[in-house]
Formats: structure tokens, C-alpha cells, sequence
């Protein structure tokens, strides 16, 4: 059995091509189901998101052009352009590539934590259509607790990546509780609105937007529960605020530094936090000379994202060793995956002949056993059974374990010999058929 | 068993602030919560050892190692009050801590102001000479609540200037559009300023306290015989500056800038105080 992911993203496809391989919610459990009926196809999952459309499968011979072949159709594209638009990964490169998307060291924006939840549902979703088994199960696990290394362990989604949230962000470093103080969003722009939106999300619940067109006030304010202030109070109300977002299209500035100076003692000293996100600024740059002003404009707030994004980048190293780990770890997990049902084979063939020469040799035995007691019976039964068990563990114990080491090797093409060398080539393709899952951990160690 | 357990004991507590303060800014530099953490819990560690000293201390001798404060000195590295007004200055920083655990920070200035005025008890103990204790003086009832007034004054003062050295530095920081690395978290400035401001008015009540107490008790004459006007003088013009900082904060409306000025200004006058005055 191998692990094969075929896909498009962002980085191999334009959206164009994207949104023709996307598959909708509606759709998923019939790809699916459709998948999972093709020959030699036993477990899979799909992940499609605006980024990406991800089809993660375990095989056993089946035919992977022909589900290429099959994915294109299905978008109305060329098989001519398979190799430009989908990547294809297998075993343990398809295990990193899913690492990675989870972990969010993949995505447009590194870092960003909707990923994994994406890559969840697809998950859940898979789970409900029933074409999740036991490797696709053990391998999703790991991958989520990979994803929750790499956000625990690094910095990697730590710091935000939005003008508008560094915005925020400033502000958490002057106040404590943003509950506690007054927002007023001067103007209505588009960004200003976005940052209003992340300040109340932050828990911030005095807010207040004054514009000069009071109408287009109040249909900022109103989604967010905010209050709307006449244009004239702005300066006035400035005594209150302890924040001022400035998102307005005037040319000139809005505020001056001789309009805050001498709100100094009737504001007893509190800082004021003011961000002008407008282009062309609007408020007074003079305003950073007061001591109590501290003032970012679009291009500090810039300067921000920027440091955080190389921060970010930085922790991915952290996290792709984390992942490089992780992958070499669970790597060890699908090699014996591959060697599994032949040592299931082997186990079940060599259980049978046992079996069958303990009920011979009794029946053999029958007529001097008749003579004895209960007890003395029971212990010659027992005894015989046991020692044909063990002899049969022995003679597998070699062959099993050098087939293991043959599977952490990834030397698999000597396995269908090994299955003819014990006859059991129709048994294996039966546990193959009835029981694909990986090993547990202490599997083959009985007979082996 | 002061002098063979409390003695290395201080040594103890004095290396442990030390560790402290290179953890705080290795947590600060790197950006790590972890030592940020590991430095919190030792700083812990380092003023348990401090406070059995003083258990110690106050089981041999029957008092805090107050030395120079009270005018008299005895025998002693540790005797002298600076590791004591660390010591207070400790319970203060543990109380913040407890109370808001982000301001745990504040152990990056607390540790290294504990660590001056331990190891500057030390050197300055061990290099003046051993004077004989004043029993009378000492034994009047104004004595501890001087005590009290003056030591937890300078515990609040010395907690009102660590918080103001981290308000400067985010001010700064933040004037300079300075972008903090993830994971490195100075308190918001409110909250710096909150600290500030919280242990600026209680310091000034606590001195004034000391100071008031300190005059009635010298004015029964049971610590006629002390060199304490000096000392008196200076504090109390400390307390005058502090005093006008406080009137500004809340009569003209100074920012939190000043306000850290001034607790700045004060705690070096405060320290000279204890040192200059004190131990000349």
C-alpha cells in the first residue's frame, strides 16, 4: 500500500484553474465515494479551499494517471496540462507536504491558523462519507498533533500579517484592556473600518465613529454597536478617547497638534494612541511631538507587518524541523504499513497449519488418551498445542523480522517473492481485501 | 548558627538575583515567556533564602538587620538596611506579581535593583566599622513604626522606579516605532504607569509616616544621641520632591513620563540618602 497526494495550489495554479478543480461541500462525498470505488483505491481524503484542492489517498496498485486523467476531466481540463497545474507526492514526501499544509508553512500567509481547521473538516467530512480507514485515521492524528507542535512549539503564527490588526496590536502595547477605553474612528474608510472591527473583537466596547456625513457614520456604527458623533465634537470628545483611528478621504489633515495640546490636563495624562490609516495623511505629524501622543501612520503600521512577517519566517525554520521529525517518525509507521499484511498472511498461514497438525496428532492420540484422566488429558492437550505454537513463532521468527527490516529499508520489491517462498500469495491478497490497516505496535512481535 | 547559615545563605540570595536578572534579560532579548517564567520562580527562590536570613536575624538579635537606619550599627555583612529595603521591595514586586501576572515583568527591574542594594549592603557592611548597639533608642515605641514607614516607603520607591525605567523604555520604544519581537512582552504602558503611580502614593504615605514617627521619636530623646539630621533632612526633601510630582499628577495632569522622571530622581536621592548620609 502507498500514500499518494495529488493536487493544485496557489503556488502551481491560478485561481482560474483553482476554482475548476474546486469541489463544493455538496459534491465531496460523492468524489469521494467515487474515488474509493476505483481499483486498488482504499482510504481518501480531500482538502479544497480558495488556496488549494488537495486529494490525499492510500493505494495498492491502482492506477494514479488514470485518477490524474480523472481529476481533470472531472474540471474540464487538458490532461496536457497535468504536470504545469498538480503536484504529485508519495509515501513519505505526501506525508510532509501534509505536515506542512497543516502546519500552515504552506499557506499564502505563513502562519495563518484557518488552515488547519480547513484541513479538519476535510477530515471529518471523509470521516461521514466512510472513506477513512485505519492508515488515513493514524496519519490525520499525527498530523494534527504535528500542527499543534508547530504552533506551540514556534512562533510561527504569533504576530499578525494585517495593517489593520498591527493597529490593534499597537494598542494592546499602551492598554491593557481595551474594554476599558474609548475608540473613535474618524471617517469611514474601508481600512479603518476593518481595524474598528478588530478593536471590538479584542473586547473593546466604547466605540465611536464620526464622519462628516453623518449618515455614512451610522452605517459603520451600526454593526458594531458603536455610537456616532456629530463631526464638530470630534476634537472635544478627544478629552474621552484614548484611542483615535483615522480613516478618512480629506486632503488636508483632520487634527492638529494645536487642537490636542491643550487637552493635556483635562485628559490628566493619559496617553493617546492615534493611527492614521489614511492616504493622504490626516492627521497633523506634528501631533508626535507631544510627550502623551504616540502616533503610527500606514507606513509604520507597515513597517510591522513587515518585521513580523520575517519573524514568522524565521520561526518556519523552527517549524520545519519540526516537521522534517515528525515525518521521518511517522515515515517509520508506513514502512511497515507496506510489509503488514504479508506478516499477517504469514502469521494467519502458519496459525492454520498449526491448528491443523494439533487436531491430527490428538486425534492420533485418542485412543491413549481415552485411558487417562480428565485432568492428565487436559495437560497433554495443552502442552501439545503449545509446543506446535511455539515452533511455528520460531520458524517465522527470522523471516519476519528480516521482512520488517526490509520495509523500514523500503526494499519492497522482494515481498511478493517472499509471499510465493511461503505460499501465501491468494491469503495475502485476502488481508489485503479484509484487513489494510497498519500494524499495531506490538504486531509480528508474537510471531517474530 | 547567624553567622554559619545566614552568611553563605545571603551569598546565596545575592547570586540568585544575580541569575535572576541574566534570566529576565535573556527572556527579554529573546523573546522567550520561558525564562521570562524560570526567572519569576527563582526571583522566588532567591527571596526565600533572603527571608530566612532575616528569620535568622531576627531570632539571634531580636530585630531586623536594620543597622545604619536606626543610627547603630552591629556586627555583620548583612546588618545594614539596604538588603532589607531590597527584601520589602521583594514583597512588594511578589504582591504585584500575584495580584497581575503580566506584571511579572517587572522582575527585570525589580531583580537588578534588589541585586545593587543586597550587594551594596554588603560591600558597604563589610567595610564599616562595627559600632555598639543603642539599646535605649531602640527600645522607644515610636522605633517600629518608623521603622515600618521608612523601610516600606522605600520598598514602594524602589518598586515606583523599576516600574518607571520599563514605562521609559516602552515609552521610548513605542516614540520610536521600535517593533517588539514575538514572545517579548513589557506591560502596556497604562499598566506600567498604574504600578508607578499605585507605588508612588503609597511610598509617600508610608515616608510620611517614617517621618512623622521619626520626629516624635526623636523628640523623646531617646535617639538624641544619633547622627540622624542629616539623614532626616535629605529624606525629607525627598519626600517634598516627591510630593510635587504627586501634586502634578493630579492637580496639572503630568503624563506618566514625568511621573518616572521624578521616581527616577528620587530613588537615586533616596539611595544617596541611605548611603551618603547614613554611612558617612
Amino acid at each position: 500500500m502507498r500514500l499518494h497526494l495529488v493536487g493544485t495550489s496557489f503556488r502551481t495554479a491560478a485561481v482560474e484553474v483553482r476554482e475548476r478543480l474546486a469541489v463544493s461541500r455538496g459534491e465531496l462525498a460523492g468524489v469521494l465515494e467515487a474515488l474509493t470505488a476505483r481499483d486498488g483505491v482504499r482510504e481518501a481524503l480531500l482538502v479544497s479551499t480558495c488556496n488549494r484542492v488537495e486529494l490525499l489517498y492510500v493505494e495498492d496498485g491502482a492506477d494514479n494517471d488514470a485518477i490524474v486523467a480523472w481529476l481533470l476531466q472531472r474540471a474540464g481540463i487538458s490532461m496536457s496540462r497535468a504536470d504545469d497545474v498538480l503536484f504529485q507526492h508519495t509515501d513519505e514526501a505526501a506525508i510532509r507536504h501534509l505536515f506542512r499544509v497543516a502546519g500552515s508553512l504552506d499557506s499564502m500567509i505563513l502562519g495563518e491558523s484557518q488552515i488547519t481547521g480547513q484541513v479538519k473538516e476535510a477530515y471529518r467530512q471523509a470521516v461521514e462519507a466512510g472513506t477513512v480507514g485505519p492508515l488515513l485515521h493514524r496519519l490525520m492524528r499525527k498530523t494534527f498533533s504535528v500542527a499543534k507542535r508547530v504552533r506551540t512549539e514556534t512562533k510561527v503564527g504569533a504576530a499578525t500579517l494585517s495593517v489593520a490588526n498591527a493597529a490593534v496590536e499597537m494598542a494592546t502595547r499602551i492598554f491593557e484592556d481595551l474594554a476599558k477605553h474609548s475608540i473613535l474612528m474618524l471617517g469611514a474608510g474601508e481600512m479603518g473600518e476593518l481595524a474598528l472591527k478588530g478593536f471590538a473583537v479584542r473586547g473593546a466596547k466604547d466605540l465611536w465613529v464620526s464622519n462628516r456625513t453623518l449618515e455614512t457614520a451610522a452605517e459603520v456604527a451600526a454593526p458594531l454597536g458603536a455610537g456616532v458623533l456629530p463631526w464638530e465634537r470630534r476634537v472635544d470628545f478627544l478629552r474621552r478617547a484614548d484611542i483615535v483611528v483615522c480613516s478618512t478621504g480629506a486632503n488636508e489633515p483632520v487634527l492638529y497638534k494645536g487642537d490636542l495640546a491643550p487637552l493635556r490636563r483635562a485628559r490628566r495624562g493619559r496617553p493617546l494612541f492615534l493611527v492614521d490609516i489614511s492616504v493622504p495623511r490626516n492627521l497633523d505629524p506634528a501631533l508626535q511631538e507631544l510627550p502623551w501622543v504616540y502616533m503610527f501612520d500606514i507606513d509604520d503600521l507597515s513597517q510591522v507587518v513587515d518585521a513580523n512577517a520575517e519573524a514568522r519566517a524565521r520561526e518556519a525554520e523552527k517549524a520545519e524541523a519540526i516537521v522534517a521529525d515528525e515525518v521521518a517518525s511517522f515515515g517509520r509507521v508506513l514502512s511497515q504499513v507496506h510489509v503488514a499484511p504479508l506478516i499477517r498472511a504469514m502469521n494467519r498461514k502458519i496459525a492454520d497449519e498449526v491448528q491443523r497438525e494439533v487436531d491430527r496428532t490428538l486425534k492420533g492420540l485418542g485412543s491413549v488418551l481415552d485411558t487417562l484422566p480428565g485432568e492428565q488429558r487436559g495437560r497433554i492437550e495443552k502442552a501439545v498445542t503449545r509446543m506446535a505454537q511455539t515452533l511455528g513463532k520460531r520458524v517465522l521468527h527470522h523471516p519476519i523480522g528480516r521482512i520488517k527490516t526490509l520495509g523500514r529499508e523500503g526494499e519492497l520489491d522482494g515481498l511478493e517473492e517472499v509471499a510465493r517462498v511461503f505460499g501465501v500469495e491468494a491469503l495475502l491478497l485476502e488481508v489485503r481485501d479484509g484487513d489494510a490497516g497498519p500494524p499495531k505496535s506490538d504486531e509480528g512481535a508474537e510471531s517474530a | 548558627m547567624l553567622e554559619a547559615v545566614g552568611g553563605p545563605l545571603f551569598l546565596l540570595a545575592i547570586a540568585g538575583y544575580a541569575v535572576v536578572s541574566a534570566l529576565y534579560a535573556a527572556g527579554l532579548a529573546k523573546g522567550n515567556p520561558r525564562l521570562g517564567d524560570a526567572a519569576w520562580y527563582s526571583l522566588g527562590a532567591a527571596h526565600v533564602a533572603h527571608t530566612i536570613v532575616l528569620l535568622l536575624h531576627l531570632g539571634t538579635r531580636g530585630r531586623l538587620p536594620l543597622g545604619a537606619l536606626g543610627g547603630a550599627v552591629a556586627a555583620g555583612a548583612w546588618d545594614d538596611p539596604l538588603p532589607t529595603i531590597a527584601w520589602a521591595l521583594l514583597v512588594v514586586c511578589a504582591a504585584v506579581g500575584f495580584a497581575r501576572p503580566r506584571n511579572r515583568v517587572l522582575g527585570a527591574f525589580v531583580a537588578p535593583v534588589s541585586l545593587g542594594l543586597t550587594l551594596g549592603g554588603l560591600l558597604i557592611g563589610d567595610q564599616r566599622p562595627v559600632q555598639s548597639m543603642l539599646p535605649a533608642a531602640l527600645e522607644s515605641m515610636w522605633f517600629p513604626v518608623h521603622t515600618l514607614g521608612t523601610y516600606g516607603g522605600l520598598a514602594l520607591f524602589s518598586l515606583a522606579f523599576a516600574a518607571a525605567i520599563g514605562y521609559l523604555l516602552q515609552a521610548h520604544r513605542l516614540k520610536r516605532k521600535i517593533v517588539d519581537p514575538p514572545g517579548v512582552k513589557l506591560p502596556p504602558l497604562n499598566s506600567l504607569d498604574t504600578v508607578n503611580a499605585w507605588a508612588f502614593t503609597g511610598g509617600l504615605a508610608f515616608l510620611a509616616l517614617g517621618i512623622v514617627s521619626g520626629t516624635f521619636w526623636a523628640a523623646t530623646g531617646a535617639a538624641e544621641s544619633m547622627e540622624i539630621r542629616p539623614k532626616a533632612a535629605v529624606t525629607v526633601a525627598i519626600w517634598v520632591l516627591y510630593a510635587v510630582g504627586w501634586q502634578g499628577r493630579q492637580l496639572l495632569g503630568w503624563d506618566g513620563r514625568r511621573t518616572a522622571w521624578l521616581s527616577i530622581l528620587g530613588f537615586i536621592g533616596l539611595c544617596l540618602s541611605v548611603l551618603g548620609v547614613a554611612h558617612a
